[in-house]
């Protein structure tokens, strides 16, 4: 038997025991902090510049891609963080989208008070679909938020006294001072910055750090202390939140509302852009909307197999970048930063 | 402080746990030990209300309060921390990730601030901006420690520490036990590992196909060599 504690040599060998290759290990680090802040400078060079460089139609497809990233980032904060796939976001963001047209166009309401109902409505259709799913998870949380969406569509199609039914909602929301393109994609800009960074905040908050807890291991968040399903409720409602405030965002940008956005399609393509982007890496959201909305508008300017490309794409895609275009990038740069220490 | 009082617990058909009995007082170091499939992580699993397995009968009472039909996260909220089997780290979460999970306010309310744990496992404080799966063996023990002491607990169950440890980091953990055994902690310590529990342990229960077949003091135990030989084939 080993002698007692007390009778052991003294412990000062317990450095030297782990200098192991974990010692001489630093976490990768995939960018300097300033290689990190001069990409951060040239993104919002680039974006601050559209509206001089490229006026009309393509920015219009920067907006759009901007309001679709929001939609994009608010389904990865569940997907990428929580680990719960939703495909009932693009029905809370047209929810959204639907109060505020029918506020303003029918009720002829202020576009800034119908703004705050839209959100209020899709946080409240957040905390719905929440309360039925958060019990779920894995393919039967999909299914659930599917079946959820495929509800809201529905009553979206066959509500024509308030939902105009497939002709929709049509009416300028966006207040007059927006009018002018520039002046509305800064607008824009500047709101889904703040939301982004909002989200990021989120994210990275030690609730955020709960719900990448609950994604690894939900039994052993529960043996910590954390209750589970409360924390993905508020992950949920805080998600529905954010797709609604993009919703509202669309309002102002389309001017247009009919079934088809809150269709499957609109929840799915939101989730393609995560997917593509890079789930659990938030700002892959932007990129995946980027590259989406760019071959969608610019391919099918070309050809009209433009969904063919599309699809070709996400096969690519999921061959050899699984981990998206930004966990890819991520990867790449890991790779060389440590060929170029070694 | 903790009390299991004739506690029956099954896998399904398969009964696992049979009217098994034992404390753990405020300040001490308690031993259970067994071999292979005896059921002992099955034990601290249904002191922590994990399912499976199914509690048939018996109690589980903390300072004087019923745990059975708790959820985990009740009966975790109670103060008692779990150093799981295997560690369990967060392979994505870095170590100060790990430690400020719990919110500032929580944070707050905890005796276990960061820096005070950086200051009990220092080998830590170096690694703070490693994730969960870069760390090393003992490393991880080490921050699985640090993440149930972040909940403020008065009883830590501790399922196989030493489990894959170099011995010098065995050492090292068994140090650290002892140290929270004078901070006043009480301690389940789960373990294969015989030469380790006696090491720290006050007292031992030895678990042999779901019954508690011995209980003794460790000193007793430690010259007990026909006991130690019948349960624990050593």
């Amino acid at each position: 038997m080993r002698p007692p504690l007390s009778m052991r040599e003294p412990l000062e060998e317990v450095g030297d025991a782990l200098a192991d290759d974990a010692l001489t290990r630093t976490p990768p680090r995939v960018m300097s902090s300033r290689a990190r802040l001069i990409v951060a400078i040239a993104c919002v060079a680039l974006l601050v510049a559209v509206p001089f460089v490229v006026p009309g139609y393509k920015t219009s497809l920067v907006i759009e891609t901007l309001i679709f990233a929001t939609l994009a980032m608010s389904i990865d904060l569940l997907a990428g963080y929580a680990g719960r796939v939703s495909l009932g976001h693009g029905a809370i963001f047209g929810i959204a989208t639907y109060v505020v047209l029918y506020h303003v166009t029918t009720g002829g309401g202020s576009p800034w008070v119908a703004m705050l109902l839209g959100v209020a409505a899709a946080t409240v259709a957040a905390v719905v679909f929440a309360l039925l799913a958060i019990r779920t998870s894995g393919v039967y949380f999909l299914l659930l938020t599917l079946a959820l969406g495929m509800i809201v569509w529905g009553m979206c199609l066959r509500w024509t006294s308030v939902t105009g039914g497939e002709n929709g909602l049509r009416g300028t929301v966006a207040p007059a001072w927006l009018a002018a393109q520039p002046v509305f994609y800064f607008f824009i800009l500047i709101a889904t910055s703040l939301m982004t960074w909002l989200m990021w905040r989120f994210a990275h908050s030690p609730f955020g750090l709960t719900l990448q807890g609950i994604r690894e291991s939900e039994s052993r968040m529960r043996t910590l202390g954390y209750n589970v399903p409360l924390h993905l409720f508020i992950g949920f409602t805080v998600s529905g939140f954010f797709a609604g405030l993009a919703g509202t965002l669309y309002a102002f940008f389309n001017s247009f509302v009919s079934p088809s956005t809150v269709a499957l399609a609109q929840s799915v393509e939101g989730l393609l852009m995560v997917i593509v982007g890079g789930v659990g890496t938030l700002f892959g959201g932007l990129v995946g909307a980027a590259v989406i909305i760019a071959l969608e508008n610019l391919v099918s300017f070309y050809t009209e197999r433009w969904p063919m490309v599309l699809g070709f794409m996400f096969i690519v895609t999921m061959i050899f970048a699984p981990e998206g275009l930004l966990g890819f990038a991520r990867t790449l740069l890991a790779r060389r930063g440590a060929e170029h220490r070694s | 402080m903790l009390e299991i009082t004739n506690l029956h617990a099954a896998y399904g058909d398969a009964q696992v746990l049979r009217g098994v009995s034992m404390r753990v007082d405020k300040g001490r170091i308690v031993a259970l030990l067994g071999r292979n499939g005896m059921g002992k992580t099955t034990l601290i699993r249904s002191v922590m209300g994990m399912t499976p397995p199914h509690v048939r009968q018996g109690s589980v009472t903390f300072q004087g309060q019923e745990l059975r039909g708790l959820r985990p996260h009740e009966i975790a909220q109670r103060h008692i921390g779990l150093v799981p089997q295997g560690r369990r780290l967060f392979a994505s979460l870095t170590v100060t990730e790990h430690l400020t999970m719990l919110g500032r306010a929580a944070r707050h309310r905890s005796q276990w601030s960061v820096a005070r744990l950086f200051e009990l496992f220092p080998r830590l404080g170096e690694r703070r901006q490693h994730r969960g799966h870069q760390l090393s063996g003992g490393e991880r023990q080490m921050l699985a420690v640090a993440r149930a002491l972040t909940q403020n607990p008065e009883l830590l169950l501790m399922d196989e520490p030493s489990e894959g440890l170099a011995p010098v980091m065995v050492q090292h953990l068994e140090r650290t036990v002892l140290e929270l055994r004078q901070l006043g902690y009480a301690i389940l310590l789960v373990e294969q590992n015989l030469y380790s529990a006696l090491a720290v342990a006050d007292e031992a229960y030895i678990l042999e196909t779901g019954s508690i077949v011995h209980h003794a003091p460790v000193d007793a135990l430690r010259h007990d060599r026909p006991t130690m030989h019948r349960f624990l084939g050593v």
